[in-house]
């Protein structure tokens, strides 16, 4: 066993029934660090070319981190990789909560689970043994009442699951964790569903070792100091939580609205972190050894629950045209509790409200009908009636009624909260994202907004790319320790690497670090290839590149991403189609891959 | 007069959201501002200028301070202030 690492994985065969564990590769451990890095690396071998991703033959890969559960700040996540239903891409997805430090300490750094179970099953891993378990009386739940039956107890005991919407493989579902955490984009809740798989439940012992436990203590006391002073993570934060995004968004002229229709929301501020820390606050709260506490509990006269974070105050708002608070939490509280994605399923229905106001879907659907979102997020779980339809996300919904152009995605992955036409820094990234449209893989608010750690103009187009790589090769580093981005608003990644040092007792700089997370984008990347994509798959929504903003400080723009484009691949070392160079791969020591894309 | 918007805690120490605030400049209409709500004048003001940390748009352009900060300002613009935010 190493430090930071167990070195172990626990791999569970539905199909058989079988049980088995073994030691990993420790030098390619090192090499893609833990998380999502490592499930990356390990998909890349086990899920080749053209596996279907609900078919017996796709895998679930959960993994942690040589971070995680070792009690530096935000400690807590962990990741699960898979090839995604919705875009037919590699796709991992984080989560915060509890269970990735409880899994850490059942002693494994990854379990994988392949095939399919004949019937419905769940899994538990405790200190004396792995079992597999009937799951019959299971299926059919909801989110909080399966993690409620199989005894969720918040330090000791996690539980993790789906909802109606994964059982149904809506291809927009997401995994549930501690009842309200979601690994929730592209898709892998229907993943686990297509394998009858309904919860995995964690009860660890394990304490993590850690190298050097002065030089640790040390790494933890400065994250501590600098979390404390940065006024992100010691104050807006924890008073607003990510909701307060939505009027600098919106002021800019970069909040999408009405399905990227207008880029300004008239009802931004009846939706607003202001709004709903007045009207719907209960309290804040915080993943595992998180100082943060960015998490709202809010509550309506109808529900109580956590969040809603800004995406999905965005989805459920702006996007639909919903200025009713009270019914984008509710959206919010019933998508955890059916397990769907809350910006794929908000997108979705803005796609279908403007099918249906363009006469091309038969449906009472309309911008602002929030009154319609209960008995749509029912349906969609449940596939029925047009919910089959908009289980499929909107990219499906919208080619089969005959206007793809609507569904504001790419590769599939539905779109986050920000308009690529008022920043074009966020357009390029979305369009290069290996797992779609992502606001996660990197994000340009920071620098083209909120001037984090400096402004830069949001509508240059020239220069932007070089700050796209960076952010998207650290961002892949701080999703493989596992940590949450927001600690990095406080703390540098020079402190990651030092403690990774720490904790490991394995030499990384700042360099080696980033470096890591540039060999992990590009065996995404490569993964993307062998599967068939190309730069043709790198773009934008046609709205976003033809027709121009009409009003607001955005007005008149759309997003050049052609360009942009060409000066990313040069400076990422790729070809003019996208694809790395046998230099660059060889750099990465990627070399050995080359020959798969060839 | 220029309209000025202040958001997060900020509302908090001049309890309102939104007002009109006299002034040819960005730095004239900062003064009058935190004359009107001495409270927020403590938190947004540092020897008697913006504090660096703190942002600011006009009619939704985001101002380089304090390089903008004599900006000329119209009758008709909106000013909005905002504390250090972050998230998505």
């Amino acid at each position: 066993m190493s430090h930071g690492w167990t070195g172990m994985l626990l791999e569970i065969d539905l199909t058989s029934g079988t049980i088995s564990t073994s030691s990993l590769d420790m030098e390619m451990v090192r090499l893609f660090l833990g998380g999502r890095g490592l499930g990356a690396r390990l998909l890349w071998d086990r899920v080749g070319r053209g596996v279907e991703p609900l078919s017996s033959e796709n895998e679930l890969i959960f993994t942690v981190g040589p971070l995680t559960a070792s009690g530096y700040q935000t400690s807590n996540r962990f990741s699960v990789s898979t090839k995604s239903p919705l875009t037919g891409t590699i796709l991992d997805a984080n989560s915060g909560g509890f269970w990735g430090m409880q899994f850490r300490k059942t002693g494994y750094d990854a379990l994988i689970v392949k095939g399919r179970a004949e019937k419905p099953v769940y899994i538990e891993i405790k200190p004396d043994g792995v079992s597999l378990h009937d799951a019959s009386d299971l299926w059919g739940m909801r989110v909080q009442a399966v993690t409620k039956k199989l005894g969720q107890n918040k330090n000791k005991r996690n539980v993790l699951c789906i909802g109606p919407a994964g059982e149904n493989l809506s291809r927009i579902s997401a995994i549930m964790n501690d009842g309200e955490r979601s690994l929730a984009r592209g898709g892998p809740g229907a993943v686990m569903g297509s394998k009858n798989l309904k919860a995995i439940v964690v009860e660890g012992s394990d304490k993590p070792e850690v190298a050097d436990q002065e030089r640790f203590k040390f790494m933890l006391y400065e994250a501590r100091k600098l979390l404390a002073a940065s006024p992100l993570t010691s104050q807006a934060l924890p008073e607003f939580g990510t909701a307060v995004m939505v009027n600098i968004v919106n002021n800019v002229g970069a909040f999408p609205t009405r399905n990227f229709q207008q880029s300004q929301f008239e009802g931004a501020e009846a939706i607003s972190g202001e709004a709903l820390a007045e009207k719907h606050l209960v309290k804040s709260t915080a993943c595992w050894a998180c100082p943060i506490t960015c998490t709202r509990v809010s509550k309506t006269d109808k529900v109580e629950g956590e969040g809603p974070e800004f995406e999905t105050t965005w989805a459920f708002g702006a996007a639909c045209g919903c200025a009713d608070l009270a019914a984008i939490i509710e959206a919010n509280v019933l998508c955890n509790d059916l397990g769907l994605d809350t910006i794929s399923a908000g997108s979705t229905l803005a796609c279908a409200m403007e099918l249906a106001e363009r006469g091309r879907l038969d449906s009472d659907l309309r911008f602002g009908r929030a009154d319609l979102f209960a008995h749509t997020l029912e349906d969609l779980a449940y596939r029925r009636d047009l919910g089959d339809d908009l289980a499929e996300g909107s990219l499906r919904l919208a080619t089969k009624y005959g206007a793809p152009e609507l569904s504001m995605s790419v590769k599939g992955l539905e779109m986050p909260a920000y308009d690529p036409r008022g920043m074009q820094g966020q357009g390029l990234l979305y369009a290069t994202g290996n797992r779609g449209a992502c606001h996660m893989r990197g994000n340009m608010l920071g620098l083209e907004v909120l001037g984090l750690p400096k402004l830069i103009d949001r509508f240059q187009v020239q220069g932007k790319s070089s700050y796209v790589i960076l952010h998207q090769n650290t961002m892949a580093a701080i999703d493989s320790l596992v940590l949450c981005k927001f600690t990095n608003l406080g703390v540098a990644e020079e402190y990651f690497a030092r403690t990774l040092t720490a904790v490991t007792g394995v030499p990384y700089s700042t360099g080696d670090l980033v470096r890591a997370g540039e060999r992990i984008w590009n065996l995404e990347r490569l993964y993307n290839l062998r599967e068939g994509f190309s730069r043709k798959d790198d773009t934008l929504p046609p709205r976003l590149l033809n027709e121009p903003v009409t009003e607001g400080p955005s007005k008149g723009w759309v997003s050049h991403l052609e360009p942009m484009l060409e000066e990313y691949y040069r400076a990422r070392g790729w070809d003019g189609d996208g694809v790395p160079t046998s230099r660059k791969l060889a750099e990465l020591g990627l070399e050995e891959l080359m020959e798969a894309i060839r | 007069m220029p309209t000025v918007r202040i958001f997060a805690d900020l509302r908090q120490l001049a309890n309102v959201g939104e007002a009109e605030i006299p002034g040819d400049t960005l730095r004239s209409v900062v003064a009058a501002l935190c004359s009107r709500y001495p409270l927020l004048g403590e938190r947004i003001l540092e020897a008697g200028s913006l504090r660096p940390q703190f942002l600011v748009t006009l009619n939704g352009y985001v101002l380089e301070l304090p390089k903008k900060l004599d900006v000329a300002v119209q009758a008709d613009d909106h000013i909005a202030i905002f504390p250090p935010i972050a998230g998505g």
